[in-house]
Order: C-alpha cells, then sequence, then structure tokens
C-alpha cells in the first residue's frame, strides 16, 4: 500500500454540496443531501454506495452536468480557488476536461460513433488550446493511445472497430488529453469482462503512480477500493454514510451501513465464511423514510434513528459517520467552517 | 478497399433491380386486358386493315417473346419465331438505344414528351423540395434545441398542423389567396402567348408561375421534415457520447455540429430519398390544381387515354429514379455512419 500523501495540497473541496432533482407533480427529490468531501493531489478518493444512491449524481454535478431536471440547491465545490457554481457556463465549459475530466460509466456509447477516435481526442486537445500545431496534436493523440496499450495505427478507426476494453482505454486516453488535475472514473469498468476488469484498474493505478493523477472513483467493488483508494466515502441515499480513509473503513468502521458493506464483501482469506447480503432495498427518493435514511434497514437502529437524522459526526481525525450510535470525539458538525480539515489534524 | 466493395454491391445490385424493373414493367403491359391498338383507339369504323397497320406500326404484330405469344402457356413451344423478331428483344433493344416507343396519343417519341415534364416536374419539386429540407430541418434543429419551450412547441403545432393538411385544399386556399391578393397566375408554367424581351424576363414569368405551387409543395412536405429532424435529433442528444461532449466543454452550437447533426442525418436522408424517388411520379394533386404540365399530370392523362407505351415509358422512369435516389441514400449512409459498411 502506498503512503497516503495527508498533506498534500487541497484541489478540490466540497461543502455541503445538495441536488434534487424535480420530478412534474411531485416534490422534489432530495438526491444529494450536505455531501462534503475533500481530495487532495495525488489522492485517489473512492465513493462506494448501492446502486441509486447518488453517486454518479454527485459526480455530474462537480461536472455541471446534471440532466435538465437536476438542480444544484446549495453548496459550495472549491476548485483552484474557485466555486464552480459561481462560474458562468462559458468558464465552466474552460474548466470541463482541462481541469477535470471525466470517465463514464457507460464505456460502450461514450464515443461518438461517427467520428474516429483519434479524432475525437484531438478534439479535446483543440478545444481547450492544449496545443495548437496540427502536427503536435496528432503526436499527443498517438502519445496518448500508446499510453493506454493502443496502436498509433488505431487512431483513424472508429469506435465499433474496437473492443469494449478498447473503447474504455481510449476514454482514459482522452481524459488524460490536457492533462488534467482530477479524473472522475464512474465505474470505469462495470461494462467488461473481469479480464479485461483487470487491466483497466491495473492502468488506472500505474497512471495514477506515473502521472500523480487525483482521481473520484466511483465503485460497487470494496475489493477495488481497497486496491486503488486512499480514502472513501461510503454514500447511503443520497447522503454521507461514513468518510475516511481507506484503512479506517477496512478496519474500524463506524457506521453500521459500511459494516454490513463488509459483510456483503467476501473476505478471500477466509474462504467458508457464509456470504451475507443486506436484508431490504435502499430507499425510493420520493418515500424517504423519516429520520435516519438507513434506519429501515439498520440492525442497530432504535427509536430515535427513525425520528431524527444524524448528523455527520467528527469520530476521529478525518473519521466522519453520520449515525446516532457514533460517539463523536468532539460535536463538528458539516457547518463548522473548519470541517473536515486542518483543526482536526491529529 | 472496402469502401469500393460496398460502393460496387450496392451499384450491383441497383442494376440488377432496374433489370427486373425492366422485365415486370414490359410484360405488365402485355398482360393488362385488351388490345393496346384498339383500346387506344377507340373507333369502331376501324377497318381490320387500318388495325393490322396500328398494330404493326407500334410492333404489336411481333410476338411478345419466343415460343410464348401472348403469354398464352398452350402455345408455348408452339413456334419458331425467330428470337430477334420479338417484341421483348426489340423493347429492350430499342431501350438501350434510349427508344422509349411512340405514344398512342400524340404519336410523338414518348422519350421526348416525358422529358418535357420530367423537367417541368424537377423544376417544381425540386424547388420545393430543397426549400422544405432547408426549413424543415432548420426548424427541426431548432425545436430539438429549444425543447419544451415555447419556440419547440410553437413549431410543433405548426409542423403538425402542415403535415395533416391535405395537400389538393391548401392549394386552392393559396390559389384563391395569391392570385386575389398578389396577382399571382393562377395555373400553367408560362402566361400564354407571352412575348419576352430578353431570356430573363420569360425566366421571371415561369418563377412567377411557380410561386404558388412550390408554397404549396414545400408546405406540405416542410411539417414532415421538421417533426423527423426534431425527434432523431432528441435522440442523438440523450445518446451517451453527447454528455462525453459536454463534458469536454464543447460549447452547445459545436455539439449540434459536431456531434449531433451528422448522426441525426440517417433517418432524414432515407425519408428525403424516398421522397425525391417518388417526387418523379410528379405531384399530381398540386399538378392537377395548378394545371403544372408535369409528369404527375401526363400520368393521369394517361391512364385516361390509355396510351400504353406513355404510361410504360413513365413507370419505368419512376421506377428508375426510386432506385436511384436508393442508391444515392445507401451511398450517404456509408458516408455518415461508417458502421453501415461493417454490417
Ligand atoms: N433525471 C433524473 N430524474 C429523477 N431522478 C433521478 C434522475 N437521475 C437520477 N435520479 C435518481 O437519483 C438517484 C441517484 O441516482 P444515481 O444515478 O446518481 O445513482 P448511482 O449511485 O450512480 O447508481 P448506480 O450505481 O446504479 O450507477 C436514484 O434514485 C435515481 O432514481
Ligand atoms: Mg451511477
Amino acid at each position: 500500500m502506498r503512503t497516503i500523501k495527508r498533506d498534500a495540497p487541497i484541489l478540490l473541496e466540497v461543502n455541503n454540496l445538495s441536488t434534487d432533482f424535480l420530478v412534474a407533480g411531485q416534490e422534489p427529490a432530495h438526491a444529494l443531501v450536505d455531501i462534503n468531501f475533500r481530495l487532495r493531489e495525488g489522492e485517489v478518493l473512492g465513493i462506494v454506495g448501492e446502486s441509486g444512491c447518488g453517486k454518479t449524481t454527485l459526480m455530474l454535478s462537480l461536472m455541471r452536468l446534471l440532466p435538465a431536471n437536476g438542480r444544484i440547491t446549495s453548496g459550495q465545490i472549491n476548485f483552484m480557488n474557485n466555486d464552480l457554481l459561481d462560474l458562468s457556463e462559458r468558464e465552466m465549459g474552460d474548466v470541463r476536461w482541462k481541469n477535470i475530466a471525466m470517465i463514464f460509466q457507460g464505456a460502450m456509447n461514450a464515443l461518438n460513433p461517427v467520428h474516429t477516435v483519434g479524432r475525437q481526442i484531438a478534439e479535446a486537445i483543440i478545444q481547450h488550446n492544449y496545443i495548437t500545431d496540427k502536427k503536435a496534436v496528432t503526436d499527443r493523440v498517438v502519445e496518448l493511445l500508446e499510453l493506454v496499450g493502443i496502436g498509433a495505427e488505431r487512431k483513424d478507426q472508429y469506435p465499433h472497430q474496437y473492443s469494449g476494453g478498447m473503447r474504455q482505454r481510449a476514454m482514459i486516453a482522452m481524459a488524460l488529453a490536457c492533462n488534467p488535475q482530477v479524473v472522475i472514473a464512474d465505474e470505469p469498468t462495470t461494462a467488461l469482462d473481469v479480464m479485461i476488469q483487470a487491466q483497466i484498474l491495473e492502468l488506472l493505478g500505474t497512471l495514477r503512480d506515473k502521472l500523480g493523477l487525483s482521481i473520484l472513483f466511483v465503485t460497487h467493488d470494496l475489493g477495488v477500493v481497497a486496491e486503488m483508494c486512499d480514502t472513501v466515502l461510503v454514500m447511503y441515499g443520497g447522503v454521507t454514510a461514513e468518510y475516511a480513509n481507506v484503512d479506517t473503513i477496512f478496519n474500524a468502521p463506524q457506521h453500521p451501513y459500511t459494516q454490513e458493506l463488509l459483510r456483503a464483501f467476501p473476505d478471500l482469506t477466509k474462504p467458508m465464511e457464509k456470504l451475507i447480503s443486506i436484508p431490504g432495498y435502499p430507499p425510493r427518493l420520493n418515500a424517504l423514510p423519516a429520520g435516519c435514511r438507513f434506519a429501515p434497514r439498520c440492525p442497530h437502529a432504535f427509536g430515535r434513528c427513525h425520528v431524527e437524522a444524524p448528523p455527520l459526526h467528527g469520530v476521529q481525525d478525518r473519521h466522519f459517520a453520520s449515525c446516532h450510535l457514533v460517539e463523536p470525539e468532539s460535536n463538528i458538525s458539516p457547518e463548522t467552517p473548519e470541517f473536515p480539515g486542518k483543526s482536526n489534524e491529529l | 478497399m472496402r469502401q469500393s466493395r460496398y460502393l460496387l454491391k450496392k451499384i450491383g445490385w441497383a442494376l440488377l433491380t432496374v433489370l427486373i424493373v425492366i422485365l415486370l414493367n414490359f410484360f405488365l403491359f402485355r398482360i393488362l386486358p385488351g388490345d393496346p391498338a384498339r383500346a387506344g383507339i377507340r373507333d369502331p369504323r376501324l377497318t381490320q386493315d387500318a388495325v393490322a397497320a396500328i398494330r404493326e406500326r407500334f410492333g404489336l404484330d411481333k410476338p411478345v417473346i419466343n415460343c410464348f405469344e401472348s403469354l398464352n402457356p398452350v402455345k408455348f413451344g408452339s413456334c419458331g419465331v425467330n428470337p430477334l423478331d420479338t417484341q421483348l428483344f426489340i423493347y429492350v433493344g430499342n431501350l438501350l438505344q434510349g427508344e422509349l416507343g411512340i405514344s398512342y396519343h400524340t404519336n410523338r417519341p414518348v422519350l421526348d414528351m416525358l422529358k418535357e415534364q420530367l423537367w417541368n416536374t424537377v423544376l417544381l419539386i425540386g424547388a420545393a423540395q430543397i426549400l422544405a429540407i432547408f426549413f424543415g430541418m432548420g426548424l427541426g434543429i431548432l425545436a430539438a434545441w429549444r425543447a419544451r419551450t415555447t419556440i419547440d412547441y410553437t413549431a410543433l403545432l405548426a409542423s403538425l398542423t402542415f403535415w395533416s393538411l391535405p395537400t389538393f385544399w391548401l392549394g386552392i386556399i393559396l390559389l384563391f389567396w395569391g392570385s386575389n391578393q398578389f396577382g399571382l397566375p393562377t395555373g400553367g408554367k408560362a402566361t400564354p402567348g407571352g412575348n419576352f424581351a430578353t431570356v430573363w424576363q420569360e425566366w421571371a414569368d415561369v418563377g412567377r408561375h411557380l410561386l404558388l405551387p412550390t408554397l404549396t409543395y414545400t408546405i406540405v412536405f416542410l411539417g414532415e421534415y421538421m417533426l423527423i429532424m426534431r425527434s432523431t435529433l432528441l435522440d442523438v442528444l440523450s445518446e451517451d457520447y453527447i454528455l462525453t461532449a459536454k463534458a469536454k466543454g464543447l460549447r452547445t452550437v459545436q455539439i449540434l455540429k459536431d456531434h449531433a447533426l451528422q448522426n441525426a442525418m440517417l433517418p432524414m436522408v432515407t425519408i428525403i430519398a424516398l421522397n425525391l424517388g417518388f417526387t418523379v411520379a410528379g405531384a399530381i394533386q398540386i399538378e392537377t390544381v395548378f394545371s403544372w404540365p408535369g409528369l404527375g399530370g401526363a400520368i393521369f392523362e394517361a391512364v385516361g387515354r390509355k396510351d400504353y407505351p406513355m404510361l410504360q415509358g413513365a413507370f419505368l422512369l419512376i421506377a428508375v429514379s426510386v432506385i436511384f435516389a436508393n442508391l444515392i441514400a445507401d451511398l450517404l449512409y456509408s458516408y455518415l455512419d461508417p458502421r453501415v459498411q461493417a454490417g
């Protein structure tokens, strides 16, 4: 395990970010509520949680690419001394890809079928004036493709001539086109078979070490988290369940949901152990329980859980969990400006 | 390499289809009931000799094909005709020389008549199609881009209305309106007996005659193009690769231009190709309302007069145009969507 750059400068700081989806004839659905995290230079932050807990919504909120009925209702996204939410659409367009690039969940259709892969990569470079000289753009495209293990001769091929794994690698090459500070990878391996998954993960790991990328890594797979990530944000039903570094999450999880997730995750060192799945389903956004969103499925829930939503408690330095059972070391609410920052460090 | 193979394959199929159409077309007019000579020249006073002369003039005295006289299977194999002296052989031979026969009605070569009418039809419908494609697509793009706004709904409502208007009705209304308000000509292609100092003035006169039928035809087709453009573009805009394009920081106009339009063109190309192919058949309704001397009107009249050579020629022309338009569409597909050649 590589050492976490604890004191690397903060690149991206998200404070109390909330997002609603407007649905005709219904109350707005609160898809994200008060999400907080910090991403440091060279850090890989894993975002985990069951399907529908808002991972993609969070990533799209950061890029300000929510579907037409999505609204960011509050919060800040501080990036390089700017709140991204204050930027004009044009300024935001300049930040996209040049500073924050994204690898999408649906890898198969993320490339336009009617243009060559090379052209689509070049497009990103030219758009942001990363390189202007024509010849140099082509060289850069070849360099990027080779970086992800695709031969230069395939740059003039169309996406349908690529295999699924190659398309995803081409997406990664495209994400790196302008040397962004942050790469968002939204379940980059979901649609791929196991062998190709392993290849892509290895590639991302290599790039992380080689280029010192900061990555927001969305995944279902705790094994991947253990391998790739420095810190982990566990989400449940649009809220933060737990936020800590990867060792803490695996060795001393505080939130019952994290504990259940870990129990549902097969531990290869104990082959005889029975596989457990968490009973019940994540809440639907239009039928949220009062109180804690996890309470209906929580093995430890008690009276208060069903009436009062727990705030995000600071458990320890850089370890936060939203559960009434967690004994807060000190009561740091997300509103505290220092959250989850300096004053709290060991 | 793959490109040229695809091209050759498509052209080969088109030629084969044309061949089949020629044969079908030939036999269609031979199976039709009644003796063409008699039907065409309905006059009881005609003597036997005169009929024979007419039949000879139009080549109807020859067997249809070798040993297949009158398409009667009983007679199959019963004749010892020189295959070079059959109607089929002569027909195909004439076709190859660009000969489509002589009209029963006007006694003029069918080819000459078709040329004239085709040109008139292409003039009318070409102009209208170009306008309809241009404005229909433009409106469709605007509506899709501004989806679910007042602009979108207005354009949608207008297009649906245009689309469902009966052509002849719209034509008559526009004819009244245009000739009353603006003194536009009510029909024909040129002012009868018009005397023009220059070619330009003659053309201006034709232009004035074209105005109303073109407008009618444009309105009728504009709605269809707009609706198809809008819905395919909306589909395309919800694709993952459009989100990628947005994430890459491309501006809306760039996304439309570089990532959406080409992808949305496939269904448009199909519809346009089909419409253009059938265009040659002439807009019978419009040509009738505005007395436009086009192919549609000519076919209509030829049917009434049982002018078989004329109809045969017109059908062939229509079929070949449809096949040709489809060939062009196929070739455009392979240019617009690289996946087409792979499949
Ligand atoms: N456009 C939308 N309108 C309304 N609700 C939406 C919309 N998009 C997403 N949602 C809802 O928001 C919630 C979060 O969805 P999101 O796609 O972010 O989940 P996810 O964690 O990425 O899931 P997965 O692991 O399956 O990708 C879900 O309940 C979903 O139904
Ligand atoms: Mg998702």
